[in-house]
């Protein structure tokens, strides 16, 4: 993140033809440049921290894919993306070593979300999930009328998973986001692992949806992904996404490993033709880069756990707690109302996580670059040093 | 549709007899095949470099340059949620309003395509004891939809012409839940005028004010007949009212995956309410931005459709062949043989066109507007699939 105020001015103007391939990576100084003329600071100072999203961005071998795929004269676009359908599900399965009938793309993994719950809840089949968690789920059951339970967390931001087994009784759909947004804390590996399958016993009805949007960013020993389980088991349900570690949130692409009995009931509810042909070209690009360089994910993962593990130890050094961050973002006790930090924040160009009731002095904070967040942190000492003397 | 005024009250008057129960249908399994063919097939493979695919309404040439451009200048933000982008949901929503006499950002409503917005419009404003009210032969999403959550359907035949017979669809309005008003139609390619959509729109909220009406305006841009225009402004004055719009079309982005919905805020807000979350990708969203900033290059690809289409229309024409009076990028021909037929012996040269379209597919084919060079080429074809002979020509067979 080291551009140059004069190169992004430069990237923006007319001449930026073909530029993309010079300027790759993506800054996210950029799409701030609003909220920096509404706090009245230059561009180059404002960090966007309240969306998850990765500023690295896709890397340059998916921008080219983008590029390839508008055609020689921009006519590509002109054509529905149904042409990609199939190579993206070839090559996903190929990626995860299951058939392509297992796989169900989507316009970001809230798709696969909002189509679950559709198809495995109704007003006597409740939704169960933990409170916090991702709202996607609860939202479309609450907008349909579908029946809801929401289980709190236990006194350490951990899914109570003994509140939720009972929850499960009689329930249609689990909602299982681990890690939990926007908690970022991850059920222990060997507890989740005996968890799910007694679940699935004890309920024969019930569906279990693993959200697994952030499990890239996962450094805890011991952790997997559900996708083996899932593939045999009807009942199992793995959302994945290409908005985070990937960096193309903007393209809104994910997708759902699951058996082929279960895609095809998925697919019952239209899907509609939702995901552009520049995305599924991004996302199959992603996966041969994936598979060429193997290296790509883990130092993702490598250079957010850095920045993750600063952003922690500075708020350790100053006394706040938070969750074991597993994630891409932290939560943290602010100790004031998080409004107040949110809005003092983001009066000096930072822009933090909404409040996540009924948590409210806990703040969601996503991990940006290390300048982004050496930056930060000497915002939040400003705001929180203020609080405390307002306080004292 | 020349229908008078008069003679509209007559047919929708009160005395105008009840839908018959074989109109009310849900069309099942059958319909739930998509426009491309099943959506759990493998649908349709990459184009051939020489293939002519002129199968779903495609505009061959794809977006302008300045809609090419602005995806250039705004691939680097594809991490970034369409909130956050440089070009964000909300600026595209406004600039979309300023393209509408008297509509604000809180009149739009942007969707992955204009099908999210007929779903969500059918999950809005039917129910299974309000039903949908459609053409017989219309575009089928609503239908599908429809059929998904059990809501009655009521397809009117169409009339003589083809176009939508509104008078009968106005009679099947009431008490329904929606009426689906494709206009330009498709597949049939007609158009109906502003003073019947008038007419149609004053006459169902005055008889049933609970019913809402969808005007899906896909290929409004394509329209060249002198007393048609949009009915953005009904939407705008009528709570009853929607119109869908699409940037798939004569803005050549069918790939992006960018529709928007026209209505007054409380219709637009229930439209949103089954809006996919953070659905819309911001390279389309930027997209649109560039589009809209190139008003003259949309003119000249309206241009350009109609010049072909004039020339597809008088090939068939010419050799005594039925067309509908298209209005759309694609037309409607009877070929007075079975669309699978025609279909599978132009593939045999590498040229796609339409699937079946009932109830008229033992005789009408749906033909789209490519370039003028794959229209010619097209057109030798269509030559020797229909067995054409230079003796037939101007052999009517309508």
């Amino acid at each position: 993140m080291s551009q140059s105020r004069r190169d992004f001015m430069k990237n923006l103007g007319v001449g930026a033809a073909g530029a993309y391939t010079a300027t790759l990576i993506s800054t996210r100084k950029q799409e701030s440049i609003a909220f920096a003329a509404e706090v009245g600071l230059p561009v180059d100072e404002v960090i966007n921290l309240a969306n998850n999203e990765n500023p690295m961005g896709p890397g340059k071998p998916v921008l080219d894919a983008i590029g390839r795929a508008l055609g020689g004269h921009g006519e590509k676009p002109g054509r529905y993306p149904f042409p990609y359908t199939t190579p993206l599900n070839e090559a996903l399965a190929a990626k995860w070593n299951v058939k392509p009938e297992n796989v169900l793309v989507g316009a970001g993994s809230t798709q696969i979300l909002v189509n679950a719950t559709h198809t495995y809840t109704s007003n006597q089949k409740a939704l169960v999930g933990s409170l916090p968690t991702y709202e996607e789920c609860f939202g479309y059951a609450s907008l349909v009328g579908h029946k809801t339970k929401a289980v709190p967390l236990t006194s350490n931001f951990s899914t109570d998973l003994d509140q939720t087994f009972y929850a499960c009784k009689g329930a249609g759909m689990l909602f299982y986001c681990n890690p939990n947004n926007p908690v970022a804390s991850l059920v222990d590996p060997a507890e989740s692992k005996e968890f799910i399958p007694r679940v699935l016993k004890m309920n024969k009805d019930l569906r279990i949806l693993v959200d697994e949007a952030y499990i890239d960013y996962v450094t805890t020993p011991g952790h997997e992904t559900m996708i083996p389980q899932a593939i045999e088991n009807p009942r199992l349900i793995v959302a994945r996404t290409f908005s985070k570690a990937h960096g193309m949130a903007g393209l809104r692409i994910g997708y759902a490993i699951a058996h082929g009995d279960t895609v095809k009931e998925l697919n019952k509810f239209h899907m509609g033709n939702s995901v552009s042909s520049l995305s599924y070209a991004a996302a199959i690009a992603a996966l041969e880069r994936d598979a060429s360089d193997p290296s790509f994910i883990p130092s993702e993962q490598k250079r957010n756990n850095e920045a993750r593990s600063f952003t922690r130890k500075w708020f350790h050094d100053h006394g706040y707690k938070d969750t074991e961050a597993q994630t891409n973002f932290l939560f943290v006790d602010v100790q004031m109302p998080i409004e107040d930090f949110q809005g003092a924040c983001r009066k000096e160009g930072v822009r933090v996580g909404r409040p996540f009731p009924p948590l409210w002095t806990h703040c969601r904070i996503s991990i940006g670059t290390m300048d982004e967040m050496q930056k930060a942190v000497k915002v939040f000492d400003k705001v929180l040093s203020a609080a405390k003397a307002m306080a004292a | 549709m020349t229908l008078t005024r008069r003679a509209f009250f007559r047919t929708v008057g009160p005395g105008a007899s009840a839908p018959s129960p074989t109109m009310i249908t849900a069309r099942g399994r059958e319909a739930l095949e998509g426009e491309f063919g099943s959506v759990e097939a493998g649908i349709i493979p990459p184009a051939d470099v020489d293939e002519v695919r002129i199968s779903s309404n495609e505009n061959p040439l794809g977006p302008g340059p300045s809609a090419i451009q602005a995806i250039r200048d705004n691939m680097d933000q594809s991490n970034l949620y369409p909130m956050n982008s440089r070009i964000t949901d909300r600026a595209v929503r406004a600039r979309l309003a300023e393209q509408i006499d008297g509509a604000s950002a809180e009149n739009i409503v942007i969707a992955p395509g204009s099908g999210e917005i007929l779903r969500n419009c059918v999950r809005a404003f039917t129910s299974p004891s309000r039903p949908l009210v459609t053409a017989e032969c219309s575009y089928e999403s609503p239908t599908r939809t429809a059929a998904y959550f059990d809501v009655p359907v009521k397809s009117v035949p169409n009339a003589a012409d083809l176009g939508l017979d509104l008078d009968k669809m106005a009679g099947a309005a009431i008490g329904a839940g929606l009426v689906f008003l494709c206009n330009p139609n498709n597949p049939t390619g007609t158009a109906h005028s502003r003073s019947d959509i008038n007419d149609f729109v004053r006459y169902v909220t005055k008889a049933s004010p609970f019913t809402y009406i969808l005007v899906d305006e896909a290929y409004h841009e394509y329209v060249t007949k002198p007393s048609y225009s949009t009915a953005a402004e009904l939407a705008l004055t009528h709570r009853n009212v929607v119109v869908a719009r699409t940037f798939s079309k004569a803005y050549g982005m069918a790939g992006l995956r960018q529709g928007w919905t026209i209505a007054t805020k409380e219709t637009a807000a229930k439209v949103r309410a089954y809006k996919l979350t953070l659905g819309t990708n911001i390279l389309g969203l930027a997209a649109i931005m560039g589009a809209l900033d190139d008003p003259e290059h949309l003119k000249q690809e309206v241009e350009r459709n109609t010049e072909v289409r004039k020339y597809t229309m008088d090939f068939f024409r010419s050799h005594g062949y039925w067309v509908s009076d298209s209005q759309t990028n694609f037309m409607f021909t009877k070929t007075n043989m079975p669309a699978k037929d025609f279909r599978e012996a132009c593939a045999k040269h590498k040229v796609s066109v339409g699937r079946d379209f009932p109830p008229f597919e033992k005789t009408h084919a749906r033909i789209s507007i490519g370039t003028m060079e794959e229209m010619k080429r097209a057109t030798e074809v269509f030559t020797e699939s229909l067995g054409i002979s230079a003796t037939d020509a101007g052999a009517g067979s309508n």
